[in-house]
C-alpha cells in the first residue's frame, strides 16, 4: 500500500471523527467547532491537518498543527505547533510517521513541539532543538495553604503545609480592572515588551482576542493593571479553575513593563488573596521573569521544592507529573541560533495546545452560553 | 564521493544505531522488515544522510524503495550526489 499525503479538507470530516476517536481518544476534542477553531484559521488556506491516505483515499494518519505568527528577531514568522499526531500502527512500521514529521520541519520556519511523549519525544530530539537547562518551568504562590494541601495526596499534602510560604511584597502603585478582551491600548504595551524577547509568539490584542476572547469553550479574564497616570504597564490572562475545594488561577499570559513587573506579580498575587483563590501558577519557557516571580514569593515547583505536589490538572484533580519538554525547529530556527538562549524565548501556558479542554471540563459547560463558566 | 567512500558511512551509522546486539547485516537486507527502520529510524537517516553528505532529499528521495537496505540507501545518496554536482 503506498500512502499519499495531502492537506486535509472538509469532505475528511466524517473520517476524522472516527480516527480521532479511534487514535486520540478524549485528548482531542472531536467537535467541529473546537477544530476548526483551531485548525481552520485562515492563517493559511484549508486546515492545518495534514493527512496520510491509503490507495481508497481512507485516513491512516493525521497531524494536526497550530499556526500563529511568531517574533523572530526582527520579523514576524509563522509557527506551526506540532499538536495531534497519530499514524495507524502497521503503517508506521514502514515510518508514515516520519514523512509528517520531515514534511512539518521542513515545510515552515518556526516550529515548537511541546511536552513530548515517548512518541514524539525522539523525533522532535533529532528534528529540532532545545535550549540548555530550559524547560517549560512551573511556579507557584499558595494564598490558601490549608485548601490547597487538601488538594494534594497524603504524601504530598506536608510538604504544602511545612513550606514557608511568604505573603511576598505590597504593590501600592498599580490599579486594576477585569475585563473580558483585552484593553484598547494594549498594543502599545506589547509593542514595548516585545521588544524585550528574541523569540516569542506574537501576542498582540489580535491574537489575544483570538486566543482568549473567542476561545470556543474556556472562558479566561484579562486583569488590566495601570500606573497612577493611567497608562498600562501590566496584563496577565488568568483562567479561574475550580476545583473541589476552590478556585485556582492559571495564569496563561503575563506581560508588563520591566521596572513595573515584581509589583505587577505581587498585584495579582494580593488579587488572588482577596478573592480566596487557593494558589496561582504560570507556567513559562524562558527566564526573563524568574526574578521577578521570586521576589513575588512565587516558587519553581519541582522535585527540589516539593511543590509538584500540587496537581497540575484540575479538571479533574489529576496528581501525573508531565513532562516539560520544549523543542524548537524549522529553516529559520536552524539558520538563526540567536533564539537559544533562556532569555532569548519567552513561551506560555497558552501557547500550542497546553490549555485544552478535558472531556471532564466539556461536562461542564453551560448549555446557554456555551462555556465553561467562569468563576468571578 | 563514490560509492565506495559512500557505502561504509552509511552501514556503519545502520548497524550503530540499529536494534541492539545487531552485529551484522547484508547490503540488500531489508531494514524495515528486520526492524532496522521505524518512523525514528528514518528521522535520524534523513538528518544524518542530509548532514554528512551536504544533500537534500526530498519526498520522491525517501521511497521505501529507495530506503529498503543499506545498498538502496547508498544508490539514492550517490545519485543524489551526482546530479547536485551536475546542477552546479
Amino acid at each position: 500500500m503506498k500512502l499519499q499525503q495531502r492537506s486535509f479538507r472538509d469532505d475528511d470530516w466524517g473520517q476524522f471523527q472516527s480516527f480521532c476517536k479511534e487514535h486520540f481518544g478524549p485528548t482531542h476534542n472531536d467537535s467541529r467547532e473546537f477544530n476548526r477553531y483551531w485548525f481552520k484559521t485562515g492563517r493559511e488556506p484549508g486546515w492545518s491537518i495534514q493527512a496520510l491516505v491509503d490507495d481508497e483515499d481512507l485516513i491512516r494518519g493525521l497531524m494536526a498543527y497550530i499556526l500563529v505568527d511568531a517574533k523572530f528577531g526582527q520579523d514576524t514568522l509563522p509557527l506551526a505547533w506540532i499538536s495531534s499526531t497519530a499514524v495507524e500502527d502497521f503503517e508506521n512500521e514502514r515510518g508514515a510517521g516520519a514523512r509528517l514529521y520531515l514534511w512539518i520541519y521542513r515545510h515552515f520556519p518556526l516550529i515548537g513541539a511541546m511536552s513530548g511523549n515517548e512518541n514524539s519525544e525522539p523525533l522532535n530530539k533529532t528534528l529540532g532543538q532545545d535550549i540548555d537547562g530550559v524547560s517549560m518551568d512551573r511556579y507557584i504562590k499558595v494564598h490558601d495553604i490549608e485548601g490547597s494541601a487538601r488538594l494534594c495526596t497524603q504524601e504530598g499534602r506536608r510538604k504544602i503545609l511545612d513550606f514557608n510560604w511568604e505573603a511576598g511584597p505590597v504593590s501600592n502603585n498599580l490599579r486594576s480592572n477585569w475585563l473580558q478582551h483585552p484593553p484598547a491600548d494594549y498594543d502599545v504595551l506589547w509593542a514595548r515588551f516585545r521588544e524585550t524577547v528574541y523569540f516569542t509568539t506574537e501576542r498582540n490584542a489580535s491574537y489575544f482576542n483570538w486566543r482568549y476572547a473567542t476561545n470556543p469553550y474556556i472562558s479566561y479574564r484579562f486583569l488590566e493593571m495601570r500606573d497612577r497616570t493611567n497608562v498600562l504597564r501590566g496584563l496577565a490572562v488568568i483562567r479561574p479553575q475550580p476545583t473541589p475545594e476552590g478556585t485556582v488561577w492559571r495564569i496563561m499570559e503575563f506581560l508588563a513593563d520591566d521596572e513595573v513587573a515584581p509589583q505587577a506579580w505581587a498585584h495579582i498575587s494580593q488579587c488572588a488573596t482577596e478573592r480566596g483563590v487557593l494558589y496561582s501558577d504560570f507556567l513559562v519557557i524562558g527566564t526573563r521573569q524568574n526574578a521577578h516571580l521570586r521576589e513575588a514569593k512565587f516558587h519553581l515547583a519541582n522535585s527540589s521544592t516539593g511543590l509538584e505536589a500540587l496537581p497540575n490538572l484540575l479538571s479533574p484533580v489529576d496528581h501525573r507529573i508531565w513532562t516539560n519538554t520544549i523543542h524548537f525547529g524549522g529553516k529559520m530556527a536552524k539558520a538563526d541560533q540567536r533564539w537559544r538562549s533562556p532569555e532569548a524565548v519567552y513561551f506560555t501556558k497558552g501557547d500550542s495546545d497546553r490549555d485544552w479542554p478535558t472531556a471532564f471540563d466539556m461536562t461542564l459547560i453551560d448549555p446557554k452560553t456555551g462555556k465553561i463558566p467562569v468563576v468571578e | 564521493m563514490n560509492r565506495e567512500q559512500v557505502f561504509p558511512l552509511i552501514y556503519e551509522f545502520i548497524v550503530e544505531s540499529g536494534p541492539e546486539g545487531a552485529v551484522d547485516i547484508s547490503e540488500d537486507e531489508s531494514l524495515f522488515e528486520n526492524g532496522f527502520l521505524d518512523s525514528f529510524g528514518i528521522v535520524s537517516l534523513v538528518v544524518f544522510l542530509e548532514d554528512t553528505f551536504d544533500i537534500h532529499l526530498n519526498d520522491d528521495d525517501l521511497s521505501e524503495e529507495n530506503l529498503a537496505s543499506v545498498a538502496a540507501i547508498t544508490n539514492t545518496v550517490v545519485l543524489k550526489l551526482s546530479r547536485e554536482a551536475e546542477a552546479i
